[in-house]
C-alpha cells in the first residue's frame, strides 16, 4: 500500500512538467490575505483620521508649546462660545448636554456620570450656581475618580472673565496641586 | 529538497533504486510543512492591528495644553501686592490685553503675535533698572472682554520665551 502510493508518487515526479505544474497551482489560488490586511488598515487609519463632528468639537486656540495632558485623570470643562459674548460651561468632553438639575441629589448622580465620561452637563449660568457646581465637580472627581487636574477647553472666541471664573472656582475648590489648564491645538 | 533525486532519476533513466524509495521522498517535506513551518503571518497581522490600536488610543487621550495658575491663589498673593508694586518689581514683565485685543508689553504695543515674541526676547535679554538680569516672570494682565485666544497666545508667548513664571490675572475694568 506505502509502496504503491510512493510509487505512484515517483511515477507522477517523472512526467515532464513537474515545476511549471506547481507555478500554475501557485498562480490560480492566489494569495488575497494581504491585500485584505492591508484593506483593513487602511479603513481604520481614516476611520480614526475622519474629520470630528463640529457640533461636538471645540474650536480650540493654537498654541505652539502645548503639554501633553491625559484626558483620563482630568476634570474636563468646555466652554461653548455662542458669540457676542455669550456662553455655556460644560462638565465633559463636549458642547452637548442637559442642564444640571437643581435637586442636589441628582446633581451628584449627573456629576459622577460626567466625571466617568458618560454624560456631559450644562452647568448653571448663574455665576454662584456655577461655581458651586465646578467646585462640587473638582472635589468629586479628586477624591473619589483620581483625577489630579483640570482642563478647560474654551473656545477662541470665550471672553477671558468666563475662563476666569471657571479658574476661581477650581481654586475655590481649594485643593492642593490640582494642576489648571487650557486646552490647545498644537500649531501656529 | 527534492530536486536533486528527481533530476538524478530522470538521468538515470527513470528507474528509481529501492534504497532511495525507503528513504521516503515525499513525507518529510509534508512533515516540514505542517509543523516546523508553521505559518506566523495571521499572528504578527494581529498583534500589529493591536499594537496600532493601543498607539492610537493612547494618542488620542492626551490634549495639548497650556498651563495657568489658579487665579484664587493669587488673588491671595499677588493680587495683595498692588499693581503697583508689581510694576515696580525688576523681575517681571507685564504684558496687557485690552477689551479689543490689542496687546502691550511694558507699555509698548505689539502689532502681531510674531512681534509679541520678540518684544517679550527683547524685554527679558535687556536687564530692567538697577538687576543684571533681564526679568523672568510675565504677568499677563487681561481685559474681562478680551478673547480667550488672546490669552492664550500671551502665555505661549512667554512659555516661548522661557520665562520661569508666567502669572495671569483680570484687569479691573476701571483700569481702561
Amino acid at each position: 500500500m506505502v509502496d504503491d502510493q510512493l510509487h505512484d508518487d515517483i511515477d507522477e515526479l517523472e512526467e515532464d512538467p513537474i515545476l511549471p505544474r506547481r507555478r500554475v497551482k501557485n498562480s490560480a489560488d492566489l494569495d488575497i490575505t494581504p491585500m485584505i490586511d492591508i484593506v483593513f488598515l487602511l479603513l481604520i487609519f481614516f476611520i480614526v483620521a475622519s474629520v470630528p463632528d463640529p457640533q461636538v468639537e471645540a474650536d480650540l486656540p493654537h498654541a505652539r508649546h502645548g503639554k501633553g495632558v491625559d484626558k483620563q485623570t482630568s476634570v474636563i470643562f468646555t466652554v461653548k462660545d455662542l458669540g457676542d459674548g455669550q456662553t455655556e460651561v460644560y462638565l465633559g468632553n463636549g458642547k452637548r448636554g442637559d442642564l444640571l438639575p437643581e435637586a442636589p441629589g441628582d446633581q451628584d448622580a449627573i456629576i459622577r456620570k460626567a466625571l466617568a465620561g458618560h454624560a456631559i452637563a450644562l452647568l448653571p449660568a448663574d455665576p454662584d450656581a456655577q461655581e458651586d457646581a465646578i467646585r462640587r465637580a473638582v472635589l468629586e472627581g479628586n477624591k473619589n475618580q483620581g483625577k489630579t487636574a483640570v482642563l478647560v477647553k474654551a473656545e477662541k472666541g470665550v471672553p477671558f472673565h468666563v475662563t476666569h471664573q471657571v479658574g476661581k472656582a477650581v481654586g475655590s475648590a481649594g485643593i492642593e496641586g490640582m494642576g489648571l489648564n487650557f486646552a490647545v491645538i498644537e500649531g501656529q | 529538497m527534492t530536486e536533486p533525486p528527481t533530476t538524478a532519476d530522470t538521468v538515470t533513466g527513470g528507474h528509481p533504486e529501492p534504497a532511495d524509495v525507503s528513504a521516503p521522498l515525499i513525507p518529510p517535506r509534508e512533515d516540514k510543512s505542517d509543523e516546523d513551518d508553521l505559518d506566523m503571518t495571521p499572528m504578527v497581522d494581529v498583534t500589529f492591528l493591536l499594537l496600532i490600536f493601543f498607539m492610537i488610543t493612547a494618542a488620542f487621550s492626551l490634549q495639548k495644553s497650556i498651563s495657568f495658575p489658579t487665579p484664587e491663589q493669587e488673588e491671595n498673593a499677588a493680587q495683595a501686592r498692588t499693581l503697583q508694586e508689581v510694576e515696580e518689581d525688576f523681575d517681571y514683565v507685564i504684558v496687557e490685553i485690552h477689551d479689543d485685543d490689542s496687546v502691550f508689553v511694558d507699555e509698548v504695543e505689539a502689532s502681531s503675535k510674531q512681534d509679541l515674541l520678540e518684544k517679550l526676547r527683547d524685554a527679558r535679554d535687556t536687564p530692567k533698572g538697577s538687576s543684571a538680569r533681564g526679568p523672568s516672570n510675565l504677568l499677563v494682565m487681561a481685559h474681562p472682554d478680551c478673547r480667550h485666544e488672546t490669552v492664550v497666545m500671551a502665555l505661549d508667548a512667554g512659555n516661548a520665551v522661557g520665562m520661569e513664571d508666567v502669572k495671569l490675572t483680570m484687569a479691573e475694568d476701571s483700569g481702561y
